[in-house]
């Protein structure tokens, strides 16, 4: 028997039997339509954040950040460590443990919300400063197309008579015409390194309490932007440090700096060992703040992208930011520490601190379009820095999407194996019914070969078209699924997103296990047709 | 009618012929064994007609299913045009059936969802006949046995006479050897048993062995040349006939 024979055979035993075969293949169309509709909300919500990370260019962004060594490891874990080693160390007096215990108990309450903890756990090879003269070698590695600061600034806005905290961030030129800054709701990029303008993003508007849908409005407003400066008689620490320098660097290894929020820790810790000159300091630095703002003017409203998180409301040009910032420290209690670990009093005034000896937290690349972030990371760790990026946590996330489609798959399976179940139900009985029919074929010469193929046939034409059915039902499922998302969506405000996907792999799955199951199930009812005997089939009654 | 061609197999003059040896089925069923096939020693030439009779139960038709290579023997051999069917492979055996012979029940035996041309076509799905060519050859079939007006009817829509040789167009279409016919006139009357018998004949002229069961000695008596009868699965009497050969030699 040819191909086209046994088909032909397989379709004529089904249309005879039509409604026999319509449920059985109803079975499988149910069965493949939820294995489709599952796995189509498991390719849609990846496809959805590769979409989403390609788009804001996440796949082309990478952070680096400074290594452990020399600095401080700001995970509870590292502050642990620090803390064994110091009383192994330096045989700790009654007094030292005691501000210990302080600083525990202050440690736990003021938790490192600053920090990004993510890609703490990347050994380095070497280790090395984040000045600029890092930043230039950044890059300069192959496939980085740019490398800049990720500064942060504590920024108070006042905007169309409200005020509120938020954060800002500087960024070059060059950057600004990224993807990660590009994606303009309104408006556009500011022109110059230099210019008096700001761009926000729809977290700023949505903290503005301005809708979103009205972002044009906001273009060529006014906003003040202040940051509280840490500003201390210049003339007095640097006196203080020329003096003792080295034993105030000693103490700054030791004492925790997010402690010294806690006026309590601190004004123990400076009766109990540090002189009155060192006390006034930090009461000063801490304390003692003033206020420096800027008066902008919106150019452009661009996605904060992961619902604002990405990039911090406010962007800056450059030097608006560099004023800002240097006009005194105001950053975070890591930036702090990370200068005082090196021997630095940030907010001493840009005379004294030029570019050269600053150091940043963190420094975005922007990488080349399609350079793998596998190579750039082995050359920023062989520069002796840490990495973060995103093609990396994507590649990670991906075998999440993994587990998690074949979680879905599963369900569908065990409707499959259902539907495989009403396959072998419905054969068998069809061979009872055509017991005659088989000994007739084979006293023409059928061989059990064929009498197999041909039962199989039967069983895999009604998984094919299952299948078929179930995809295109799927299909529809997932359509309605997603008019009826979309439609909450508008109603509620939020921005609209695409659930599901049905890829041309997910097509060619979803139809290979349909009819997979199908030929497997018809494996048993296949075996018992050959099986047959025509003389007993044949026998006059 | 038109000559029947020999045309697959030219040696069929010389090598066509059967012969078992010591042919046994028995059956087992608990304590008891049906002894349906006793040790048959029988030999039928090339284009003979043979027609076989004895009681019901006497072991006919397990003759008949054993020399087609449908059942298997408990002992003894065949041998068909001089090899043995023991030693066939099982797919040998099908294409023996496919390709060497035809078979013809009382009961007609015919697809019931299928019509007149597609039962004769079924019987080519097995010997490698290209399609367009199995339409024309049932086709062709069916007219010489007088239904070319019946040939997209369905068994249900046909008379048992015109089934019966819907059966044998089935049966011959693809040129056979040897037919087989169980009781080929079983279910019909008179007139249509005349009729089958009338073609047996004519195809058994035009070179095809015919081995007939049949209960009917004035059929068995006007058909064949050769009579064989049974009891107990054992041959009583095989003897010639008067009936005028017009067979192959
Ligand atoms: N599968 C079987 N199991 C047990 N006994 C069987 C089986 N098939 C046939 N027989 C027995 O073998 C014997 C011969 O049967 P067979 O069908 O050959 O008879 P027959 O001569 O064709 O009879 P009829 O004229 O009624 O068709 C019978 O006694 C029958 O009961
Ligand atoms: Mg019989």
């Amino acid at each position: 028997m040819t191909i086209s024979d046994l088909l032909q055979n397989a379709a004529g035993n089904l249309w005879r039997m039509k409604l026999r075969a319509l449920l059985t293949v109803s079975g499988v169309v149910i069965a493949i339509a939820a294995f489709v509709a599952m796995l189509s909300f498991g390719a849609g919500m990846q496809e959805t954040i590769s979409d989403r990370f390609e788009q804001l260019g996440l796949f082309s962004t990478m952070y680096v950040y400074p290594t452990k060594d020399g600095q401080v490891d700001e995970t509870p874990m590292g502050r642990r460590e620090r803390r064994a080693q110091k009383e192994s160390d330096d045989g700790v007096t009654k007094s030292d443990s005691t501000s210990i215990d302080s600083e525990k108990t202050d440690s736990s309450q003021v938790d490192s919300s600053e920090v990004d903890s993510i890609a703490l756990d990347s050994l380095p090879t070497e280790s090395r400063l984040l000045d600029s003269a890092a930043v230039e070698l950044l890059g300069l590695i192959p496939g980085v197309n740019l490398a800049y600061p990720y500064e942060t600034l504590d920024i108070t806005v006042t905007f169309a008579d409200s005020t509120f905290e938020s954060q800002a961030r500087a960024a070059p030129m060059l950057a600004i015409k990224t993807k990660l800054f590009s994606q303009f709701k309104a408006g556009k990029a500011f022109e110059s390194d230099s210019s008096q303008s700001v761009m926000v993003t729809d977290r700023f508007l949505r903290n503005a309490g301005i809708d979103l849908d009205s972002s044009e409005i906001v273009i060529g407003e006014t906003i003040i932007v202040s940051v509280d400066i840490i500003s201390i008689d210049s003339a007095l620490t640097r006196a203080l440090f020329n003096k003792d320098l080295d034993s105030v660097k000693e103490h700054f290894k030791d004492v925790h700096f997010d402690s010294l929020l806690n006026s309590d820790y601190r004004s123990r810790l400076i009766s109990a060992e540090l002189g009155g000159a060192f006390s006034r300091f930090i009461d000063g630095y801490l304390s003692s703040r003033v206020q420096i703002a800027e008066t902008l003017t919106i150019v452009g409203v661009i996605e904060g992208g992961m619902s604002g998180n990405l990039v911090k409301p406010v962007v800056l040009p450059l030097e608006i930011g560099k004023h800002l910032s240097e006009a005194g420290f105001s950053g975070s209690k890591q930036d702090l520490f990370t200068s005082l670990a090196s021997g630095r009093i940030p907010g001493l005034g840009s005379s004294e601190s030029n570019d050269s000896s600053q150091q940043y937290s963190r420094v975005t690349l922007d990488l080349d379009q399609g350079t793998p972030y596998e190579s750039i990371k082995d050359s920023v760790e062989a520069l002796g820095f840490r990495t973060f990026s995103f093609a990396e946590e994507f590649t990670e996330l991906q075998s999440i999407f993994l587990f998690f489609n074949m979680a879905l798959g599963m369900i569908g399976l065990i409707a499959l194996v259902t539907a495989g179940l009403g396959i072998v139900n419905t054969m068998v009985m069809s061979i009872l019914e055509r017991r005659r029919e088989i000994g007739v074929l084979k006293s023409l010469g059928a061989d059990d070969s064929d009498i197999k193929l041909m039962y199989l046939f039967e069983s895999g034409m009604i998984g094919s078209v299952g299948a078929l059915g179930g995809i295109m039902v799927g299909w529809l499922i997932t359509r309605g699924a997603s008019l009826i998302a979309a439609w909450y969506m508008r109603s509620k405000d939020i921005p609209e997103m695409e659930f599901f996907s049905l890829p041309p792999w997910l097509v060619l799955i979803a139809f290979g296990i349909g009819l997979t199951i199908s030929v497997l199930a018809g494996l048993y009812p296949a075996a018992r047709a050959a099986k047959v005997d025509p003389v007993q089939a044949l026998r006059n009654d | 009618m038109t000559d029947s061609k020999p045309t697959k197999d030219s040696s069929i003059a010389d090598t066509a012929w059967i012969r078992t040896s010591k042919l046994s089925r028995h059956y087992v069923r608990g304590p008891q064994e049906v002894r349906a096939l006793d040790g048959v020693d029988l030999t039928i030439s090339h284009g003979e007609f043979v027609a076989v009779v004895g009681s019901s139960g006497s072991g006919k038709s397990t003759l008949l299913n054993l020399l087609a290579g449908l059942d298997t023997p408990t002992e003894g051999q065949i041998f068909i045009a001089g090899e043995e069917l023991n030693t066939f492979s099982r797919k040998r055996l099908s294409r023996y059936r496919a390709e060497q012979i035809g078979m013809v029940f009382q009961s007609f035996n015919l697809i019931s969802h299928k019509t007149a041309q597609e039962n004769v076509e079924t019987a080519l799905y097995f010997n490698e006949t290209p399609k367009s060519e199995r339409r024309k050859l049932s086709r062709e079939m069916l007219s010489r046995l007088g239904l070319a007006e019946r040939l997209d009817h369905h068994p249900a829509d046909l008379s048992g006479g015109e089934q019966q040789r819907v059966a044998l167009a089935r049966a011959l279409v693809k040129n056979p050897q040897i037919l087989f016919a169980d009781e080929p006139t079983g279910n019909l009357d008179r007139e249509n048993t005349a009729a089958i018998s009338a073609m047996l004949k004519s195809f058994n002229q035009n070179g095809v062995t015919v081995v007939m069961v049949t209960h009917d000695s004035e059929l068995a008596n006007t058909c064949a040349r050769r009579i064989i009868s049974m009891d107990y699965g054992k041959i009583v009497t095989d003897v010639a006939t008067d009936v005028d050969a017009g067979g192959a030699k």
